[in-house]
């Protein structure tokens, strides 16, 4: 059967494997170490994380080395892992406030309890290229630490704070300024998409947790277009966190709660112009949006926080004027995934033989339908023309 | 590193809670026919779109005893279902094969193989879509609605629209069905050929969508009609006279490829099922 | 090629090869189909003394884990809670006991438990899957005998069975369980020699 060996598709799969490791290596440079990807390409490694919902930054580091750099491909590499991984217990409920912050904003007001702290922003950096970045050594290395040792030290932390401050949301909520947080359906577990499908409509915990293990570009895009004009969202940053923040779970036996690690993430909540209309006994006030990623990842929560407090509105019936695609749930949350909509998106490289012929057999029945419309249609016109003729 | 600690996987891959979901959904999807069923559908490491949900449901199924068979386009050979008999294959240790008749599962995309399949056998359906509703209804929430009413007016105007622009029923593949004259259904892209395979057949029909997360069934002997007009019946894509250049058949499938040659190459129509094809030619071989 | 996993346990073993019958059993109807020996037999007895059916409840079983719930009945009476064969099998599975018309898998020890079905939820029209699915454990089965006759999709014309040490009320109340199709409840019928036969709610039985 000479044709099997022409076609060769378990051949050519196992070939284009080697090639793929090949060409990683094939420029001649020095083999990337996980702790310089973890280190030195830390969005890289914290979009892995939060788009592969998974925080491991070791493991998020090596993703990123062997997706080479593909952020999406990274991604799909530690969902598939995480995907093989018994979950062992779920952690308790853990609050932002809680944060041991480097860097906490609020636009909503100048001066907020507990202080404004810019901490490591990129947003002022004027976007110059730093050719000195390329002849990088060691010595950079040391510099940096004694930098940031000084640095640290010269900002001088409030007497009983350091690093953890409350939350702005508080503050407002106790002037009755914002929603109280959303009432829904009391569950024991919050909705969990990996185990139990995401079906319409679906409560604000599934939301969420689809959104931050979303892609960030879709996410933005959508966002934007609400601000833009193509929806009523008028947002207001509320506060934005970035830092440590611990993570605990009860003893098995005791029931104490135990702190077993911390992990990096950002935290937003953005309030809305639009007023709540939830609840027509109280006097109206703002709505609010959420959002959460692992790592640095502002413009993530941020996107996420902003279609949080649209879908939220939207469901509420207190959105004014064109809603747009950001307010429509369904097509938010069942777009925005970058594993599933690159898979899909891609998966027409594979071959598509057999449709393309049924779609060829039917493109010639629509032809022979054409020809004899144009056909009739010609007779109808000569009719037409030999009864106006005199 | 050794033989022992290469074994890093559960047999066949998925956890056994994930299996168990699927199932379960697969028994009430056999006790719906054509009816939606929602599963959780895990992240697995090939990517969405490429046949997670029929690879979920071979996974969850499978046991050693199996033979296997996975086909694209009814081609053992083409890229993907290579890599998916691969996976699945170093997940179980199972059996493969490529004759019809000797798999227990054959896992497909887009085709029913051309041999009348048994009742000891099972055909797993890749599914892209899942709800034919889609082409009139994008919104799942209004879909689910639909089909809870059986309220499929829509998609009848849908079908009058297309006869009245293309002078047919202009669906190529993924031909809508009711089955069990209850629930309309997607058939997956086969073509219109392999629609009526479906209709009261020997075999059981498992359907898996992994991105949608839908999973549904057509079990044997079960009513399942395309959507058609009195004066537009179905069609499927015969057409008389048709013939395999390769092994001569009369009554399947085919589809187009470019053969090289010392003339610079042409155009040959083949059987889509490549092992089908590859048997009957080596039948005529044995007897010439 | 390297296999990268490792063998089915016993238990994983019984549960996929069970899955295999019970999913052919109830895509066809009116065939009697066996299952493997269970992979345990240390049950809690019933009530009276007497052990459970094994293979019913490890088929059961099979399907329950905590996602899910369950309850199960000896006679015509729900078994509570704290019963401790309602322990063992919570324990085994991490499963919730939960109320008869809220639960997601049915137990039932014996036929008289037929007259449990009016009980149990059959489904809504947006998510008729959401509907019980019932284990009965009864005698015996006689494939091809004359009990029932059984008509609809699964089945190429019509089929009969046969059940031994079913009451005639009891084989009545399986021909009218409750079923308005897409509404209604799956059955699966297991004998104590691990005979199977399914009845799903699309199936017409007539008692003959």
């Amino acid at each position: 059967m000479g044709y099997v060996a022409v076609r060769g598709g378990s051949e050519a799969v196992a070939r284009a494997e080697e090639l793929v490791a090949c060409l990683r290596l094939l420029g001649g440079s020095t083999p990337l170490q996980l702790p310089q990807i973890r280190d030195q390409l830390r969005h890289a490694v914290s979009r892995a994380m939060h788009e592969g919902a998974l925080y491991a930054p070791l493991l998020a580091a090596l993703a990123v080395k062997q997706a080479e750099g593909d952020s999406i491909e990274a991604a799909f590499l530690l969902r598939a892992y995480r995907t093989t991984l018994p979950r062992a217990m779920a952690s308790l409920p853990v609050s932002g406030r809680e944060m041991f912050c480097l860097r906490r904003i609020s636009a909503s007001f100048k001066d907020i309890p507990g202080g404004q702290m810019l901490g490591p922003a990129t947003d002022y950096l004027i976007r110059l290229l730093q050719p000195a970045l390329a002849h990088e050594d060691v010595r950079a290395v040391i510099a940096a630490a004694e930098r940031y040792t000084a640095l640290v030290e010269a900002g001088s932390p409030q007497p009983g704070a350091w690093g953890r401050f409350p939350k702005v949301t508080e503050y407002m909520r106790q002037e009755q300024m914002i929603v109280n947080v959303p009432a829904e359906p009391v569950r024991e577990e919050p909705f969990d998409i990996t185990r139990e499908p995401l079906t319409f409509p679906c409560p604000r915990s599934a939301r969420l947790q689809a959104m931050t293990q979303a892609d960030t570009g879709s996410l933005m895009s959508l966002a934007y277009s609400s601000t833009r004009g193509y929806g009523d969202a008028h947002p207001t940053l509320v506060e934005l966190r970035y830092g440590y923040l611990p993570v605990q779970v009860a003893h098995p036996l005791t029931g104490e709660p135990i702190t077993i690690g911390e992990i990096e993430a950002t935290e937003a909540e953005i309030a809305s112009k639009a007023h709540s209309v939830t609840n027509h006994a109280e006097p109206p006030r703002f709505n609010v949006g959420y959002g959460f990623a692992f790592g640095q990842s502002e413009l993530k929560v941020m996107s996420m926080a902003i279609l949080d407090s649209v879908l939220t509105q939207a469901r509420a019936g207190s959105l004014a004027g064109e809603s747009g695609p950001a307010a429509n749930e369904e097509f938010v949350l069942l777009h925005t995934d970058g594993i599933e909509a690159s898979g899909f998106v891609t998966h027409y490289k594979l071959p598509h033989y057999v449709t393309f012929a049924a779609d060829l057999s039917v493109l010639d029945r629509a032809r022979e339908h054409h020809t004899q419309r144009q056909s009739r249609l010609g007779q109808l016109v000569d009719q037409a023309i030999t009864s106006d003729s005199f | 590193m050794s033989e022992a600690s290469d074994q890093l996987y559960n047999f066949a891959l998925l956890d056994e809670d994930a299996k168990r979901e699927i199932r379960r959904k697969l028994l009430k999807a056999v006790a719906l026919p054509g009816h939606l069923v929602p599963f959780a559908s895990r992240d697995l490491p090939i990517a969405r779109g490429w046949g997670t949900g029929g690879l979920q449901i071979t996974l969850s199924i499978v046991t050693p005893a199996d033979t296997l068979k996975v086909i694209d386009q009814g081609d053992d050979e083409s890229v993907n279902a290579v890599n998916l008999r691969r996976l699945i294959n170093r997940t179980t240790g199972v059996t493969t094969t490529t004759d019809t008749a000797a798999a227990t599962i054959i896992q497909t995309r887009h085709r029913i193989p051309e041999e009348p399949m048994r009742a000891d056998q099972i055909l797993v359906l890749q599914v892209p879509m899942a709800d034919p509703l889609r082409w009139v209804e994008p919104n799942l929430e209004r879909a689910t609605m639909m089909h809870s009413e059986a309220d499929y007016g829509k998609m009848w105007v849908y079908m009058y629209e297309s006869v009245v622009r293309a002078g047919d029923l202009r669906i190529a593949s993924q031909y809508p069905v009711i089955v069990n004259r209850r629930y309309l259904m997607d058939t997956t892209p086969i073509p219109r050929w392999d629609v009526p395979k479906l209709h009261m057949a020997d075999t059981l029909y498992l359907f898996g969508a992994g991105r949608e997360k839908r999973i549904y069934a057509v079990p044997p002997y079960t009513i399942v009609e395309p959507l058609q007009f009195e004066d537009y019946p179905f069609r499927t894509e015969y057409r008389p006279g048709q013939r395999c250049a390769r092994c001569g058949a009369e009554h399947t499938f085919l589809t187009e490829h470019f053969v090289s040659d010392s003339n610079g190459g042409r155009w040959e129509t083949t059987c889509s099922d490549a092992a089908y094809c590859a048997k009957r030619v080596a039948q005529m071989e044995a007897t010439a | 090629m390297t296999i990268v996993a490792t063998p089915p346990t016993p238990l994983e073993r019984f549960n996929s090869l069970a899955f295999r019958v019970l999913l052919d059993c109830l895509a066809r109807p009116g065939k009697v189909g066996r299952l493997p020996p269970p992979p345990f037999a240390d049950l809690p007895p019933l009530p009276d003394g007497t052990p459970p059916n094994t293979v019913a409840v490890a088929a059961w079983l099979s399907l329950l884990d905590q996602t899910v719930s369950f309850a199960h009945a000896v006679g015509a009476e729900w078994l509570p809670v704290d019963y401790p064969l309602t322990r063992w099998l919570a324990l085994r599975t991490n499963a919730r006991p939960a109320d008869p018309s809220a639960t997601d898998f049915a137990l039932l020890h014996d036929p008289s438990g037929t007259t449990l079905f009016g009980d149990l939820n059959i489904g809504s029209l947006l998510e008729p899957e959401r509907s019980c699915t019932v284990f009965l454990s009864l005698p015996e089965i006689v494939p091809n005998g004359a009990a029932l006759r059984l008509r609809g999709p699964g089945i190429a014309t019509t089929a009969t069975v046969g059940l031994r040490g079913v009451a005639p009320t009891e084989l009545a109340a399986i021909a009218a369980r409750p079923s308005q199709f897409p509404l209604g409840i799956d059955l699966f019928l297991i004998d104590q020699q691990g005979r199977c036969l399914g009845l799903p709610r699309t199936t017409q039985i007539e008692v003959i």
